[in-house]
């Protein structure tokens, strides 16, 4: 009976994770990120009405 | 360099006097699901406030940087006419990358508008091109008229431009309202137009028509 039980808890225990994986994360509020963009055009306008630098950097994956 | 230094307070806050562009090709690292409001949305793995989308077409405008082979991660900065003023190349920490920020920022000169105002100018402006699009002319004065507070770059430039524009529909409606030959339509008709356009030029003179029609 006590092997049974802890079975269960541990049954019940392995399908909250799992649901807590499936289950999309809250994203990031505004402000919590940096604001980047996609189109330079764009945002050299962007810059230009708001008198600010453009910090543009290039990446590539491991 | 991107999953720690651009997750960093101190960096996001520096970026907050930037437009900031990442260029990145690939899209192997992945996405998440996360709710942004009340949607769900695919963000990236990696710049995590994104789709891998945003930084996949960015890459369209590397080569207004550099061309033929070059080492990654290289971050440029320029100026806001988008003319390069120093680069970086090789992953810089949290600090280091603020520190060559802070650099990049000094050689411009004048008054900067930080993202918090620049996105409360950008809806005060929607707000009052909606306003003034619905004939609501008292709140499309009000949200230009607030817009008009906020100083940098061309902020109060473009909304006292488009004070002036219902500046001028006011000249037109007062016009109207003098053109009016019953006294109580003509006073009522004044009275509405120093209500709707304070504080605009147009409120003043109606006001001074409206007492001294009294």
């Amino acid at each position: 009976m006590k092997k049974l039980s802890l079975a269960f808890v541990l049954l019940v225990a392995a399908a909250g994770v799992a649901e807590a994986q499936n289950k999309p994360s809250k994203g990031p509020l505004p402000g919590q990120g940096i604001d980047w963009k996609a189109d330079f055009d764009a945002a050299v306008k962007e810059a230009t009405a708001r008198n600010v630098p453009i910090m543009f950097t290039v990446h590539k994956d491991d | 360099m991107a999953d720690s230094s651009y997750k960093d307070a101190k960096v996001i806050e520096a970026s907050k006097n930037f437009v900031s562009i990442v260029a990145h090709q690939e899209t192997t690292h992945g996405t998440k699901d996360v709710i942004v409001g009340r949607e769900k949305q695919k963000l990236c793995n990696e710049y995590h406030t994104i789709p891998c989308e945003t930084h996949k077409a960015a890459w369209g405008f590397v080569g207004r940087f550099v061309t033929g082979t070059f080492m990654t991660p290289t971050t440029f900065f320029a100026d806001p006419s988008g003319k390069e003023i120093s680069k970086v190349v090789g992953g810089l920490s949290a600090g280091e990358l603020v520190k060559k920020m802070n650099e990049a920022l000094a050689k411009v000169s004048g008054e900067k508008v930080p993202l918090p105002v620049w996105q409360m100018a950008k809806q005060l402006m929607l707000d009052g091109e909606i306003a003034r699009e619905k004939s609501d002319l008292k709140k499309a004065v009000e949200a230009y008229a607030k817009a008009s507070k906020l100083r940098g770059g061309t902020l109060k430039a473009d909304a006292d431009a488009a004070l002036k524009k219902l500046d001028e529909e006011g000249e037109k409606q007062l016009a109207a309202a003098l053109a009016e030959a019953s006294v109580d339509e003509k006073k009522k008709a004044l009275k509405r137009i120093s209500e709707d356009f304070k504080p605009l030029p147009v409120s003043a003179k109606a006001k001074k028509e409206l007492d001294s029609t009294k």
